[in-house]
């Protein structure tokens, strides 16, 4: 069962993500800021796929990013962005620092899942 | 420019905003429908959510206001089947948490429009506070007046609290570049 994280700073959010993917027989983590999904990244064996806002607290998502693309334990690891932002200079700057996709909130459980399953081959 | 245009743009906002309140709560099964502010406060609201923006031309804070029983109905439907109690304080929690995050997608949805007409909008992270009667303190800018939405569950109140440079026009970029919309997946 591939182990995704989700990474956002609103627990509803998390909840519904953790709801859409376990019921699609992923099993979910879950952090709550760019430090936390370091923190726990650090942490975790096997992560398929992270999954993480943009706009939080202490880190935010991007940053996260580059730091993760920075480090050799983490330079693969596959994430898709899940935020409100829809500017082309964010889409594409994630886009350069190797991130595997970009959703738009509100959160359409079908195509989430339909996202999931295509970037972890689940 | 004169201050025809000024109203322009707070005419143009005024409509950005209701329309994206209303397509923000759409998405979550909740229908509202615009209807003439009753006053100037909300009498009802007990949860709000609040996010702070900038630009070159354009700053100020959204807030979104409303009763306990709107923001549990507004919840996303993997969630919403937890029934919610006004007599448990971590309802409450959970409520403001989904409050500060209506904020941050309204607030989203209201700046990839502006996008699309030549504002670039910086957003802070949201906030959000509950109490027994919300009471809005006086706009910064005092055109702001607050757009109002009738729900069975009670009002949604929303501020577009914004001090505007008196030069800026909204109108459509020249390269034609939009923002990825609402819901949209790219994969690279």
């Amino acid at each position: 069962m591939p182990k995704i994280m989700i990474v956002d700073d609103s627990m509803t959010v998390r909840q519904q993500v953790a709801a859409a993917l376990s019921g699609a027989g992923f099993q979910v983590v879950e952090a709550v800021d760019g430090e936390d999904g370091l923190a726990q990244i650090a942490r975790e064996k096997d992560l398929a796929l992270v999954i993480c806002d943009v706009n939080m607290p202490r880190l935010n998502g991007l940053d996260m990013l580059d730091k993760l693309r920075a480090s050799d334990a983490t330079a693969t690891l596959p994430v898709l962005m899940l935020t409100t932002e829809g500017q082309p200079e964010y889409v594409m700057r994630a886009k350069a620092l190797g991130a595997k996709g970009w959703m738009v909130k509100p959160v359409k459980p079908e195509l989430l899942v339909s996202a999931v399953r295509k970037l972890t081959g689940g | 420019m004169t201050e025809a245009t000024t109203t322009d743009v707070r005419t143009t906002l005024d409509d950005v905003v209701s329309k994206a309140t209303i397509a923000l709560f759409e998405g979550a099964g909740v229908t509202l429908a615009k209807m003439q502010a009753p006053g100037s406060q909300p009498t009802r609201a007990t949860i709000a959510g609040l996010v702070g923006f900038t630009s070159d031309a354009m700053r100020g804070t959204l807030m979104i206001a409303s009763t306990f029983a709107v923001f549990a109905e507004a919840r996303p439907a993997e969630v919403r089947g937890e029934v919610l109690s006004e007599q448990v304080a971590r309802d409450w929690l959970y409520l403001r948490d989904w409050a500060a995050e209506l904020a941050n997608q309204l607030v989203g949805r209201v700046k990839n429009k502006l996008f699309g007409l030549g504002v670039n909008l910086r957003i802070a992270t949201p906030t959000a506070l509950s109490g027994g009667a919300l009471a809005v303190a006086t706009p910064k800018s005092n055109r702001t007046k607050p757009l109002v939405f009738s729900h069975p569950a009670g009002e949604v109140w929303v501020w577009w609290d914004a001090i505007i440079d008196p030069d800026l026009e909204l109108r459509p970029r020249e390269d034609d570049s939009q923002a990825v919309g609402e819901g949209d997946v790219l994969l690279f």
